[in-house]
């Protein structure tokens, strides 16, 4: 009984002559786009950006820039009555657009779930709608 | 008519930085906050859309959702008639006008958190005008920090007593730009009360009356020091509406993951009513 | 009396009750407020006035207050004077989106802004102090002036504008010796509702500092957790917070709709 509570009490000994082991090693880093997207942008900074969210609100913004363009190409905004008798200019048809894919994804979160290629045809779909018909 | 002038955008500049540093910058880093998850000194791991799944599918978020709702349809089924009913018994000239208005906006001036404090004295039961009347006159058992319902209903004559006044100004407001020739043409005509309030003062109010009930309905939505102080969300998470649990999770537990999440869903409800509010002004400003 | 003018007479009793109450309890002694109850104060004291007039916390959070809502005040007329008079007056580009996300953020939940807030104002070092209140409370009441001052301005006929420009007048000389005494209704109801929206404000008030700048609604609450039955002196300390209101509603009595409805009545 002695001999195996010394026996025992040895193990972590043998495992510390044997050095740091493989604890230490570095994990051989492999690059994925998906992590690449998702890493830290500036580490330790507060506001936490990604290149995810980033690329998220260069869009928005790219999109709203365009939307001046064509307006300055074209002005008066391209106003008409739509089907659902709003008056909207095209500022107007990428804000509902927009909101209206918002709701369509979180509803689909909601009730569905991940992942989210149904409701991305789905807002693509009222985009073309908005654009075309309100 | 107005002239096109880009002039105008180094007018609204000023207010465009200040608006921007206080909205964009906070929108932005809630956005990053909703699909990361954090432990504390600024490290971020990425979460995906895992909180907004976890948030939209919680019980808690329902049950708050529920009652937000349930609360902003209730204050709005009791404040809207009851302010119109009061505004047509107003007077509408003469000394006691400028009484009355002054007297009835004084609720909407007191610090919010006062109100809930104020309410909070009022209902305490042996302490309060309103709990000693009830439990030692009436003899009705009301406790609004033990009973759920208690708790509500205090709640809800709260808001009641606070943004009454709010539709109350409002329609009376469009009643008195009604001339006086159109009073008398129905009375020329025999045409009854009713039909006087559904055929004159009804059009007229309407449009003021879609800003109250908008108005009415964002504010209530957004309700928080009010209830917070009266009741802290309780007894229980018997009066915990949307904005109370939000805080708890944010401010309370430092959850900034799924805190971001919901303030996003919330953000998303809010820009919807703000859109509505907008499209209905601008149409009728034309 | 016609019967009809009971209606608002019942109405405004109904308002003034829980008042009276906050008045009473705060000219009450603690004994008298936890020993029984009495419609009016037995015995009239000023003790609860004077425990906060003399002491330090208390009064500074007065002073606290005062000083961001003076500051937020100041800075969210300045910005919005002009911006109002652009959207009322010109078209330029993108006008009417930038006018709708003004008004997003008057509906916007204060809760939603509290966190990133935090971080924000930490982040530049303004963490409990007087400006960064009065920054976070412009998130509201910019957009809150500059609708009601541009539905002030829309009133004032275009005809003003050109006249003075046939007469000569530059046009920061047009706009502050005539223009603004045009609108100098407008203003002080901008003022008003600017002041008082960040005056009756806790939520982010209470986030953003922490001693140097604390308002007195955050005492307050403090005080109504921390010392449960200090009830007299949390009425005397509400009825102080009641007083700048009433005194100043008086002159913006024929605007108090206009104000609340964001200038659209």
């Amino acid at each position: 009984m002695r001999r195996f509570v010394y026996l025992i009490l040895a193990l972590p000994a043998v495992a510390m002559a044997q050095g740091w082991g493989n604890v230490g090693q570095q994990k051989e880093e492999v690059f994925t786009w998906a992590k690449w997207w998702t890493e830290p942008l500036f580490s330790g900074f507060w506001m936490a950006w990604t290149r995810a969210t980033l690329a998220f609100f260069i869009f928005i913004f790219a999109a709203i820039a365009l939307m001046a363009v064509l307006e300055l190409r074209r002005p008066g905004g391209d106003e008409r009555d739509g089907i659902l008798r709003l008056t909207t200019t095209r500022g107007d048809r990428l804000f509902i657009s927009l909101l209206g894919s918002a709701y369509i994804f979180l509803a689909w979160l909601g009730l569905v779930g991940l992942p989210l290629w149904a409701p991305l045809a789905l807002a693509l779909a009222w985009t073309a709608f908005c654009f075309w018909k309100v | 008519m107005k002239t096109e002038n880009q002039r105008g955008w180094l007018f609204v500049l000023p207010v465009l930085i200040l608006v921007a540093f206080n909205a964009l910058i906070p929108l932005m880093t809630v956005v990053n906050y909703s699909v990361q998850e954090t432990f504390g000194n600024n490290q971020f791991f990425w979460a995906g859309l895992r909180w907004f799944e976890e948030i939209l599918r919680s019980e808690r978020f329902h049950a708050a959702l529920g009652r937000q709702l349930l609360f902003t349809f209730t204050i709005l089924i009791i404040e809207v008639p009851l302010g119109v009913a009061i505004a047509l018994a107003m007077p509408r000239r003469g000394f006691w006008v400028p009484v009355c208005l002054v007297l009835m906006a004084l609720p909407m001036l007191i610090p919010w958190n006062v109100v809930g404090s104020m309410w909070n004295i009022f209902t305490l039961p042996q302490i309060g005008l309103l709990g000693y009347f009830l439990n030692d006159v009436l003899g009705i058992n009301y406790d609004m920090t033990q009973q759920p319902v208690s708790a509500w209903i205090t709640v809800i004559v709260m808001d009641v007593w606070h943004w009454t006044s709010l539709v109350v100004l409002l329609a009376y407001a469009g009643l008195v730009s009604i001339p006086e020739a159109y009073y008398q043409a129905a009375k020329i005509d025999g045409a009854s009360n009713w039909s006087v309030f559904r055929y004159i003062q009804l059009p007229k109010m309407k449009r003021v009356l879609t800003i109250a009930i908008l108005l009415r309905f964002m504010d209530s939505f957004n309700i928080y020091t009010e209830p917070f102080t009266l009741t802290g969300g309780g007894p229980g998470n018997s009066t915990t509406l949307l904005s109370i649990d939000l805080v708890k999770i944010a401010l309370g537990q430092f959850d900034l993951g799924p805190a971001a999440a919901m303030s996003l869903i919330y953000f998303a409800i809010t820009l919807a009513v703000s859109w509505l509010f907008y499209t209905l002004m601008t149409r009728d400003d034309q | 009396m016609k019967p009809r003018s009971l209606v608002p007479l019942i109405y405004i009793l109904f308002l003034m009750l829980p008042i009276y109450w906050l008045v009473a309890m705060s000219f009450k002694t603690t004994n008298e407020i936890l020993g029984g109850f009495s419609l009016f104060p037995q015995e009239w004291t000023l003790a609860n006035y004077r425990a906060i007039f003399t002491d330090p916390t208390w009064y500074w959070g007065y002073i606290n207050s005062i000083l961001y809502v003076s500051i937020n005040t100041v800075i969210s007329l300045a910005a919005a004077l002009p911006a109002a008079y652009a959207f009322s007056r010109y078209r330029f580009l993108g006008d009417k989106h930038l006018f709708f996300w003004l008004l997003t953020n008057r509906m916007a939940p204060a809760a939603v802004f509290a966190l990133p807030f935090f971080q924000l104002y930490s982040a530049v070092g303004l963490f409990d102090t007087h400006l960064a209140v009065a920054l976070a409370h412009c998130l509201f009441n910019i957009p809150l002036a500059v609708w009601i001052l541009e539905g002030f301005m829309s009133g004032v006929p275009k005809e003003l504008d050109e006249t003075a420009y046939v007469d000569g007048y530059s046009f920061p000389r047009f706009f502050a010796t005539i223009f603004i005494p045009t609108i100098k209704a407008g203003v002080g109801v901008a003022a008003f509702f600017c002041f008082m929206f960040s005056w009756v404000e806790l939520l982010l008030a209470k986030t953003l500092t922490a001693v140097e700048a604390k308002p007195i609604a955050a005492t307050m609450t403090r005080t109504a957790s921390s010392a449960g039955y200090e009830l007299g002196l949390l009425a005397a300390a509400g009825v102080l917070t009641i007083i700048p209101g009433a005194i100043v509603i008086y002159f913006v009595r024929n605007y108090i709709a206009k104000g609340f409805a964001l200038g659209r009545v």
